[in-house]
């Protein structure tokens, strides 16, 4: 089945849950700040996926339905609003850092509105998602969300602390990789689980779905930063190695004896010479990091999906089935 | 001191007179003395001042080459660098040392401080590296080299890495330097650097020896040999720092100085 098609499948339990969650989170923004208002569609408009409240919506529906309830409730079309908007405010900062100009082939806030406008509207997010947060009235989601927001702090400190640093090991790769990306996946999930009243072990199972789908997800992205052209990618190619930020491809490359020598030398001299970004980039694929890296993300889906076991079958359960294979097709 | 010091002159001026009375020996010294401060260092020939102005410009904007520079662009430094040492108007600098007594004010250098190092000593956010200074004492025969930290917060905290080194001549060019003490001023650096204080240390730590290569009134060139035993592989254009942290075999380090003339009107803009 071609991939658009996978992911209409994927969606289709949740695709009016998700509609409403789009018109009223635009709202939410504008509201309390008209000027904000033009920025919101920019945020939330077309554009991503929305991978986030999707999942969000389908571990409601899918624990909701193992739980025999009629419907998801209120609290779980919030959570998910709350999970895109904390989703939302840490790449609209991130496009500041990194001084984006678009992304998703659309123009970025600071681009057009300016940095003052992007930081005040991500710091919104932020404070306006706690607050929903603490309105959700549950001291264990509370807590699982709230941690969420630290780890991303500490998942960009890690990174920062940590460039071109050739002995960083898998596990360390793995501890970023949660903070960065896995960890609000994982709580989300969890929480989600939690508002359907579910038992210890299935919320523990969900956690344990959001985490390792979100490694997955990571590393794909990961491997994409070496394997993808600029166009495809929307930058330049191999833009994580040339800043220093070692990921799974050149962590398994450097394991290897026949590329490892050489790959230390142009890392440590931090790729001043001409062409040795694209030598590298050479030498990580025949080094076999790529290779690695793809039976790596493999292995994450395979945890993901035994994770869904204990759950009765449901479309929302088979959805989230199927956003496994989503997650990995991009690397094939 | 005086008598040997007249060997440094190419055109072999200043020679000293034979058979003199003893007021005339005493004044001839005074004013041999005074001579000697008056031109207190060499000139460069032509040559050299012309080797000088292109090795100059080639150093713009390279930051000492302390992050780094394409191999193409160190290859030619080290080629202007060859050819100014072959034009030294002080072939045995040993002999006296008092010209090289002074404040002096690192252009470049071969250390490098890249890739994970870098990231571990704070130095591509965090922290700024200032100016490599080195005073040089010929009476208690020190060097005392710092190299300026401007810390990038609001209150722009500004400090300092100095390492005290004493040194002996143990050749006509040659110079065995001893590592006597190092500080870290102010004590929030101390703490930034804690963790990796050997790191810092182990970059500026000047134990072994230098030869100086080059010496004029305004410049001054070293090459030095770090004694770390690891064999470059061979077919590398570029050494490999990573590894063995200093190659050793070769005069792998350069140190191209300035004199700093204090009490002359300020660095201009655009000085390297």
């Amino acid at each position: 089945m071609p991939i658009q098609d996978v992911l209409s499948a994927v969606v289709a339990p949740v695709k009016h849950d998700m509609e409403l969650m789009n018109t009223n989170i635009k709202n939410i923004v504008g509201n309390r700040h008209p000027m904000l208002m033009a920025a919101a569609e920019q945020i939330f408009g077309a554009g991503g996926k929305k991978l986030r409240p999707v999942l969000v919506f389908l571990v409601a529906r899918a624990t909701a339905a193992h739980m025999q309830m009629r419907d998801i409730t209120d609290k779980q079309r919030r959570l998910a609003e709350i999970t895109e908007m904390i989703h939302t405010a840490s790449l609209v900062h991130d496009d500041v850092l990194d001084e984006c100009d678009t992304r998703r082939g659309k123009k970025t806030i600071n681009s057009i509105y300016g940095t003052r406008v992007a930081v005040l509207a991500g710091d919104f997010l932020f404070a306006q998602s706690s607050w929903f947060l603490a309105n959700l009235d549950n001291l264990e989601v509370i807590k699982l969300i709230s941690q969420v927001i630290a780890d991303f702090a500490n998942g960009e400190i890690s990174q920062a602390s940590s460039l071109f640093d050739t002995d960083v090991t898998l596990e360390q790769y793995s501890d970023k990789s949660f903070y960065k990306t896995a960890s609000l996946i994982a709580a989300s999930c969890r929480s989600a689980a939690v508002f359907s009243g579910v038992s210890p072990d299935i919320k523990e199972a969900m956690y344990a779905y959001g985490k390792h789908l979100g490694l997955a997800f990571q590393i794909v992205d990961d491997i994409l930063d070496f394997t993808q052209s600029a166009e495809q990618l929307g930058k330049p190619q191999g833009q994580d190695l040339a800043s220093g930020n070692l990921t799974a491809p050149i962590i398994f490359a450097l394991r290897n004896p026949l590329v490892k020598e050489e790959l230390l030398d142009i890392l440590s001299s931090e790729f001043v010479e001409e062409g040795s970004l694209e030598r590298a980039l050479h030498l990580v694929q025949l080094g076999g990091g790529l290779d690695s890296a793809r039976a790596l993300a493999q292995q994450e889906g395979e945890t993901a999906l035994a994770a869904l076991a204990c759950l009765s079958d449901s479309p929302a359960k088979r959805s989230l089935q199927q956003m496994v294979e989503y997650v990995l097709h991009r690397i094939y | 001191m005086i008598a040997s010091c007249n060997h440094f002159s190419l055109s072999g001026r200043a020679r000293l007179q034979t058979s003199v009375t003893p007021v005339e020996d005493a004044q001839h010294k005074c004013a041999l003395r005074r001579s000697l401060q008056a031109t207190a260092a060499p000139q460069p020939s032509t040559t050299a001042a012309g080797i000088k102005a292109e090795l100059l410009t080639s150093l713009r904007d390279t930051n000492r080459g302390i992050f780094g520079l394409p191999a193409a662009k160190k290859n030619a430094i080290l080629g202007l660098v060859t050819a100014l040492e072959a034009e030294t108007p002080v072939p045995s600098p040993t002999s006296c040392l008092e010209l090289c007594a002074g404040r002096w004010r690192l252009l470049y250098s071969t250390i490098t401080i890249t890739g994970v190092k870098r990231t571990k000593l704070g130095l591509r956010e965090f922290i700024r590296l200032g100016d490599f200074v080195q005073e040089i004492d010929t009476v208690h025969a020190e060097a005392i080299n710092t190299v300026d930290f401007n810390v990038a917060q609001l209150s722009m905290v500004g400090g300092a890495l100095t390492v005290r080194a004493g040194y002996e001549p143990v050749g006509p060019a040659r110079v065995a330097i001893t590592f006597k003490d190092a500080s870290l001023r102010p004590p929030q650096l101390q703490k930034l650097f804690e963790a990796n204080y050997d790191l810092l240390l182990s970059i500026f730590n000047p134990e072994g020896w230098l030869d100086i290569t080059y010496l004029d009134q305004e410049h001054r060139v070293g090459r030095d040999d770090k004694g770390n035993v690891c064999q470059p592989s061979a077919k590398k254009a570029v050494k490999s720092q990573y590894s063995c942290g200093r190659s050793s075999g070769e005069r792998l380090v350069e140190l191209v100085m300035m004199k700093v003339i204090i009490t002359r009107q300020p660095l201009a803009a655009g000085h390297i």
